[in-house]
């Protein structure tokens, strides 16, 4: 009995069940607790890490991948490159955007790509060459923006004085 | 057969979840960003084995770092945040500088029943420099 096809069909079904996630974790400013950013002076409001990880044949051509579009209702795309850099960012920005009045700092992008089985069952078996996995993350500060009219009170005060 | 999976289950066992703050103060005068006197860099990394990416069992213990906690979902960004600001108080520190997370999940690792999460955060923390705070209690008389 041939096993090829039912192993192959086994990593697609597994991949298909457990892979490419969008996730947005999220820790707020209270635990800072007290804290500021060097050189800012501004109150962090938020650690915020955006990330996607999908898998890719030959680590070129998409498989399937977490859904990065706003208005997913579907967690991951099947053949779409969605692990991507501009992605990452439209959905951090869109996440600022949510949260007016606020500013990034200490923004860092992270990407890592990899043999999806590194310790294969059989090492004889290509799964380990044929399917790579890909990720991108971009981790950042959201900080409370100074209000306009506190920086330019004092200012105009001075010039009438 | 049998071995080759108690040799990956002892491996398992060995690495599985802990949770580490790591610090460095080796910096001999060089500053990191403007004025602020770095005190260290941390390194603070959580990490657990869950059951099918989703279900904790073997995962870090935040309030007491080197030790494990069992089906407990600890592995999270904010359990670092509470270890980095706890080691900055412990620290005497007020800033921080070049905050950054990284998010692992390694689903394939276990075969896809078994998979690793671990969540890892570095800052440097600081104080404001001794001029400076010379400054501040010149300019409060």
């Amino acid at each position: 009995m041939k096993r090829g096809p039912y192993i192959a069909a086994a990593a697609a079904a597994m991949l298909a069940l457990t892979s490419g996630c969008v996730s947005i974790d999220r820790c707020g400013a209270e635990r800072l607790e007290g804290l500021t950013i060097n050189g800012t002076h501004a109150k962090p409001v938020e650690h915020i890490v955006v990330s996607n990880f999908g898998y890719y044949l030959f680590d070129v051509f998409p498989l399937v991948s977490g859904n990065a579009n706003p208005d997913r209702w579907f967690p991951f795309l099947i053949f779409s490159d969605q692990v991507k850099l501009s992605k990452m960012q439209s959905l951090l920005s869109a996440e600022i955007q949510r949260k007016r009045g606020r500013e990034i700092a200490e923004l860092n992008s992270h990407y890592d790509a990899a043999p999806c089985f590194s310790v294969s069952l059989d090492p004889k078996s290509v799964l380990g060459l044929l399917f790579c996995y890909r990720e991108v993350q971009l981790s950042a500060v959201l900080t409370e923006s100074e209000p306009a009219k506190e920086v330019d009170m004092p200012a105009a005060k001075e010039v009438r004085q | 057969m049998t071995r080759a999976l108690s040799t990956a289950a002892l491996a398992a066992i060995l690495a599985c979840g802990c949770c580490t703050v790591e610090s460095s103060h080796d910096f001999r005068g060089v500053k990191v960003g403007g004025n602020a006197e770095p005190i260290a860099v941390l390194a603070i990394e959580n990490s657990g084995w869950y059951f099918l990416g989703c279900l904790p069992i073997l995962t870090g213990n935040p309030d007491r770092p080197g030790h494990i906690k069992l089906f407990s979902d600890t592995v999270t960004l904010e359990n670092n945040i509470k270890m980095l600001s706890a080691k900055a108080r412990q620290e005497n520190a007020t800033e921080i500088a070049n905050l950054a997370s990284r998010v692992r999940e390694d689903l394939a690792i276990g075969f896809f029943i078994f998979g690793r999460k671990q969540v890892f955060t570095s800052a440097v923390i600081m104080r404001p420099a001794a001029a400076e705070k010379g400054e501040a209690a010149d300019g409060g008389k």
